[in-house]
């Protein structure tokens, strides 16, 4: 039975599959292409053609801008941290640092510092808890501030001048919070009152 | 006057449907024409390394990252995919399941790398890809975006068709059954590869518009921004400020190579250099900016451009090389047999062919050596008729070679179909021969038909008896005759010359 009609079938798949086929290869291209030309400033219709293979971009992780070092390489961003400790020197540290290895690793962390900036203040504010929290319990203690550092690279007339990359006047420091973990409820307070 | 119209009208319909047929016809072409998947093997070798690598890196803070109080906590990323189509598997796992996961997903990239029921091992390769991005999101960088385009390409293809654990089963299998196994095409390495090709384009063409978005790029200030950015450096290029034009230059030079990459490209002449050119780029950026992975990740996506047959033939000549036994044979249609060919050539490889074309029966010069002269004879040129060898086996295209060497025949021999077709269409081959071992059947007959279309040459097929049946296909393609194995030299002359005789006598066409 099955060899009488499979060979009609697969003819029917054949005749279906092949304009299918093609079809899903014109969207994919077209999905692929819109994503990073609705990239803001986007015409109305890029951005309409954009919501329209979203789904599918997010689905098959597609939804990318491509945007290397564009437009402008910026000042590159850092995240410090400081543990006080009763009776001693504060324990600090940033991230990401050269003595995270491999290379690749150090990239995710220079990613989280660089890359948190761009979710909305809500997400940041859950993410540098979360960092708080995760360098805290690293150094035993309940209690830390975070610090936003900018490091602007260093200009050809300041380094043509005898200056250096890592001049501190290129580094910019903003305090992000003081956290304190000891309790749940204090959380809250101690975030609310870091800004 | 009507009739006139009429007679426009239908010009411009049969113009309009020649059009449109032609467009049909160059986008199967484009997308369809079977491919090796020779390049795709190779890709996933390397890119399956690289996922390999890249979950291995993962395990030295796995927690930190993918746990669920993590430094990206499970709530805060879920959150930001509410009411979105988002694939990960860590979204439905908790911390209990964090490691044992993990090992998972390290054996199956392993398996996809080396090539394991790689049907099933990519599909899962590209599931744990985005899995593992889509959990840690503020992590991601390109070369995330990147491995995730690979993988989903290489799951569609038949990405474990070559240089994998599966075409060693494949090949292990028929080869128990009694069955040559060849290099097969597929339509979907070309619909893979064409679709790595294209988001390659689309990547360069966007990252260089949105470039021009910024001043400092017009400016030729932007390359000396990266390359002092010392959170990237792993080279100090300072020195360039005593030589500005350089960055300035390259800035350019980058701006204008990544716009017009997805037009030069496809230019075969300009594709070496623009390939050059991206390798040069990621290599820097490899070197000098310290992102490896990513610049490797892009350097090996530039396979998709190369041509998968010419690579298996250098692949085959490397190998040959690497194990000391250059075999000039495996160059084909670029030089002929040569006293020096035969050279380093091992006969101690495994294969029956010697034993079924027998030397002692020696005949064959004098039918070869005659079509040299006839063909002499009757063409205008000065280029000497050759007999063009197809031979998988390189003892048996050893063989064949010696034979034709001893006897001062002309010849090409070619260690595949396609190298055959492609002597066929630039040289003037008197005869062609084919000896079947290790070949699929239906490419010899498709093969056949090829030259049948091309030329009138006659075509002698050598085949073990016991799969003559698999050959029905070569009674519709002129001038094909098949020869059984175990044969003589004797035997393959006297056929070869009666072919001729017919050949000669239907057509002015000699051998």
């Amino acid at each position: 039975m099955r060899d009488v009609w499979c060979p009609d079938m697969l003819k029917l798949l054949k005749k279906c599959g092949y304009p299918f086929v093609s079809l899903m290869l014109g969207f994919h291209v077209f999905a692929v292409f819109i994503s990073p030309a609705a990239m803001p400033p986007a015409s109305p219709l890029l951005m309409d053609g954009y919501r329209l293979a979203l789904p599918y971009n997010e689905l098959l992780f597609l939804n990318h801008g491509y945007h290397f070092f564009a437009p402008d390489p910026g000042s590159s961003t850092l995240i410090s941290y400081s543990v006080p400790r009763p009776g001693d020197a504060p324990v600090v540290g940033r991230f990401p640092n050269l003595t995270i290895h491999p290379r690749l690793l150090y990239h995710r962390y220079f990613m989280l510092a660089e890359n948190l900036w761009a979710f909305d203040d809500e997400t940041q504010a859950e993410i540098q808890k979360a960092y708080a929290r995760h360098f805290s319990a690293l150094h035993e203690s309940s209690l830390i501030t975070l610090n936003r550092i900018s490091h602007e690279p260093s200009s050809i007339l300041r380094i043509q001048a005898g200056g250096k990359l890592d001049d501190p006047e290129t580094f910019e420091v903003e305090t992000i919070g003081a956290f304190d973990f000891s309790t749940e409820a204090s959380q809250q307070s101690s975030v609310a009152q870091s800004f | 006057m009507l009739p006139a119209r009429g007679l426009l009208r239908f010009s411009g319909f049969i113009w309009l449907r020649q059009y449109v047929n032609g467009c049909l016809e160059a986008w199967h072409k484009f997308w369809f024409e079977p491919a090796d998947p020779l390049m795709l093997g190779i890709i996933r070798l390397l890119g399956g390394w690289m996922l390999f690598y890249n979950l291995a890196v993962w395990t030295l803070d796995l927690e930190a990252f993918f746990g669920d109080n993590g430094l990206q906590p499970l709530q805060a990323v879920k959150a930001l995919y509410v009411n979105r189509p988002i694939f990960s598997f860590w979204l439905w796992t908790g911390d209990q399941y964090l490691w044992p996961m993990h090992i998972a997903c390290l054996v199956i990239s392993g398996l996809f790398c080396l090539g394991f029921a790689t049907r099933i091992t990519s599909i899962l390769s590209f599931l744990i890809t985005i899995s593992y991005s889509q959990r840690v999101p503020i992590a991601n960088f390109g070369f995330d975006q990147i491995l995730g385009m690979l993988c989903l390409y290489l799951s569609i293809g038949p990405s474990g068709a070559a240089v994998s654990v599966d075409s060693l089963i494949r090949r292990w299998w028929m080869r128990r059954k009694g069955l040559v196994d060849a290099p097969r095409k597929f339509a979907s390495a070309r619909v893979a590869m064409r679709l790595i090709q294209l988001h390659l384009c689309t990547i360069y063409f966007w990252a260089g518009l949105a470039k021009l978005k910024g001043p400092s790029w017009w400016t030729g200030e932007a390359m000396w921004r990266v390359i002092a950015n010392q959170e990237y450096q792993t080279t100090d290029l300072t020195w360039m400020a005593w030589v500005p034009w350089l960055p300035f230059l390259l800035a350019h030079v980058t701006i204008a190579w990544e716009i017009f990459f997805s037009v030069l490209i496809w230019n075969p002449r300009l594709r070496p250099l623009m390939l050059l050119m991206g390798v040069a780029m990621h290599v820097g950026i490899g070197a000098f900016l310290g992102m490896w992975t990513f610049g490797l990740i892009m350097a090996f996506a530039y396979l998709a451009f190369s041509d998968p047959d010419l690579g298996r033939h250098r692949i085959i000549v490397l190998s040959q090389w690497i194990r000391g036994r250059v075999d000039s044979s495996a160059v084909p249609a670029f030089e002929s047999v040569s006293e020096n060919s035969e050279r380093g050539v091992d006969n101690s490889t495994d294969s029956a062919m010697p034993a079924m074309i027998s030397e002692k029966a020696g005949l064959l010069q004098n039918t070869t050596a005659l079509a040299a002269t006839n063909s002499l004879a009757t063409t205008s040129t000065a280029t000497v008729s050759e007999v063009c060898v197809v031979a998988v086996v390189a003892s048996e295209r050893s063989t064949l070679r010696r034979y034709f060497r001893d006897h001062q025949v002309p010849c090409r021999i070619v260690p595949d179909l396609n190298s055959g077709l492609d002597v066929v269409s630039r040289y003037r081959i008197s005869a062609v021969i084919i000896n079947t071992t290790q070949l699929v059947p239906a490419s010899v007959v498709d093969f056949a038909a090829d030259v049948a279309d091309l030329t009138s040459l006659p075509i002698l097929v050598l085949s073990i008896a016991s799969q003559q049946s698999q050959f029905e296909g070569l009674g519709a393609v002129r001038r094909v005759e098949v020869l059984d194995l175990p044969a003589s030299l004797r035997d393959i002359r006297v056929k070869l010359q009666s072919m001729c005789d017919a050949a000669d006598s239907s057509s002015h066409r000699v051998c």
